[in-house]
């Protein structure tokens, strides 16, 4: 490997502008790195241009991927490491053996493919792993069909829509007064809360607002559809809401 | 160049320093003396003599006659008192006023059959309930015109402006009339203004015992009722933590001492109404109390 590729750039100060003169000035950091890829592709200009290939293919692949609904942070992890392994690369490409040429080809993109598909996919999956075990949160999704004010023996179906089906359901109701002036008798509330469908259909759990019911739903429920009835004092008018709802393992 | 003391700058920070920690001191000390510890207030407005603003015109809680004032809600206020360490003195307030009263500051309680709201804990904090009681009608003792809730609908009934009675809603076609106290209702009623008086059952029986021997005797209609379920609270002004705490301690115990003995001794004609289970009807669970106060546990 020679240095001929940096002496040959014409020697002007840092951050005056582009050697070129185009009149268009260029942070100096970015010239600086532009020069390393030109003197790590000098002579290797053929697997270079197959990474940057293969770059421009996967950051594509991963803008697709987010604009049809991808997570954004499997994508961004996924684009992130395949960045820091073709910079990687680029120390690897410059090295030449004694005589100047590369001597690494061969043997080099045997491990090259391997070490590629690891990097990349090993984080990738690791995030993806970690999303998926998480509960996701469909506090906002749960739609309650009665209308308000709601008396004793009143019944509402809550039901809950999910791209991602998870085998068990925790959700907590909240009950507030319907009209603040009137005298106070939410603490006296309960719910009880039937699971209308799914493998856990006809569970019935009994609770006070606020307090978290966890349902077992079986898998793949992508339609969840629970029945709250009210048990609250003669005369009590009360508005029913989802305090939070979480799908989880 | 300048003629700089050969080390000014680590004896200025020294005393920058110096000064930075006793400020730091200083603020952390005032910080303690705001914020006491365990709830204690720096200021507790319940010693030597507590103003109390009450309704002295209602019999059976609190009526005023003779320079004394006798019922349930002086008894109470009386154990309160002893247990910790105030004494009461009473003067009159309407229901329409009883929040102003304590946004005021013109009494440091307000103890007046008055129901806890979610509207009004806004704007006082209460400690309670120390009464339970459902909303029903008092009628002349001759009359029969209302036996059913159906009954209500072509009836004028009396209530009490700024109570909840007021805001129940009454069957379609009753014709509402609305008085500043609860005396006048009963006074109108026994003149035939109107046909019945609406308020909490616990109230009515009271007007019943004191109306008993009079030319016309008054009686609740039995179970017809509206409205929701009046839990009756202690009233005091927002903010006052310590004292919230000390009555609410206080009146735990007193609704499993002195409770039932006092409603036996002021309330009679309830006792007689629902023998063997007035306790039931009206008596607050002592746990209650932690759940309904504005202070709680």
């Amino acid at each position: 490997m020679t240095n001929d590729v940096t002496s040959a750039i014409p020697s002007t100060p840092a951050g005056t502008g582009s050697p070129e003169g185009d009149g268009s000035p260029r942070p100096p950091w970015l010239r600086r790195a532009a020069l390393r890829v030109r003197d790590a592709a000098a002579g290797a200009w053929v697997i270079t241009l197959l990474l940057l290939a293969d770059l421009v293919t996967v950051l594509g692949a991963g803008a697709i991927w987010l604009t049809l609904g991808g997570d954004p942070a499997v994508v961004g992890v996924t684009a992130a490491a395949l960045l820091a392994f073709a910079a990687a690369m680029l120390p690897l490409i410059a090295r030449r053996g004694p005589d100047g040429q590369p001597p690494l080809w061969p043997p080099f993109v045997l491990v090259v493919i391997p070490l590629a598909v690891l990097a990349v996919g090993l984080p990738a999956l690791g995030t993806w792993m970690f999303l998926d075990s998480r509960p996701v949160d469909v506090t906002h999704r749960v739609a309650l069909d009665g209308a308000p004010p709601l008396v004793n023996g009143d019944t509402v179906v809550a039901t809950v829509r999910t791209d991602d089906p998870k085998p068990r359901l925790t959700i907590a109701f909240d009950v507030a007064p319907h009209d603040p002036a009137a005298p106070v008798c939410v603490p006296g509330t309960k719910l009880t809360v039937t699971s209308e469908a799914g493998s856990g259909r006809d569970q019935v759990l009994t609770g006070v607002p606020g307090e978290e019911l966890t349902f077992g739903l079986g898998r793949g429920m992508r339609e969840i559809e629970l029945s709250v009835l009210l048990d609250a004092e003669p005369g009590c008018e009360v508005n029913l809401s989802v305090a939070s709802a979480h799908l989880d393992d | 160049m300048t003629n700089e003391p050969r080390h000014p700058r680590p004896l200025r920070s020294l005393g920058h320093r110096c000064a930075r920690v006793a400020a730091a001191a200083l603020l952390l000390a005032l910080a303690g003396c705001g914020r006491p510890a365990d709830g204690a207030d720096e200021k507790s407005s319940l010693t030597g003599t507590v103003y109390i603003g009450g309704k002295n015109d209602q019999p059976g809680f609190n009526l005023h006659s003779g320079h004394t004032d006798r019922g349930f809600e002086p008894d109470l206020a009386a154990y309160l008192g002893k247990r910790i360490g105030f004494a009461p003195k009473w003067h009159d307030v309407v229901s329409a006023k009883r929040e102003q009263e304590l946004v005021d500051e013109a009494s440091a309680l307000v103890i007046a059959t008055y129901s806890i709201t979610p509207q009004r804990d806004e704007q006082v904090d209460f400690v309670g309930p120390y009464f339970v009681t459902r909303q029903g009608f008092l009628v002349r003792e001759d009359y029969e015109g209302i036996r059913t809730e159906k009954d209500v609908a072509d009836k004028v009934i009396c209530t009490v402006e700024g109570s909840t009675s007021a805001l129940a809603a009454l069957p379609g076609g009753a014709t509402p009339h609305t008085e500043s106290d609860y005396s006048t209702c009963v006074r109108k009623l026994q003149q035939g203004d109107i046909d019945a008086v609406f308020t909490d059952e616990a109230l009515l029986y009271g007007f019943v015992e004191q109306q008993k021997n009079s030319r016309t005797p008054v009686k609740v209609v039995p179970d017809v009722s509206f409205g929701n379920i009046n839990r009756y609270g202690i009233a005091l002004p927002e903010d006052r933590r310590g004292d919230c705490d000390k009555l609410r301690e206080a009146l735990r115990d007193y609704i499993s001492e002195d409770w039932a003995s006092d409603v036996k001794a002021q309330l009679p004609a309830l006792v007689a109404a629902y023998p063997g289970d007035w306790e039931n009807r009206f008596r607050p669970d002592p746990q209650d109390v932690d759940t309904y106060s504005s202070c709680r546990p």
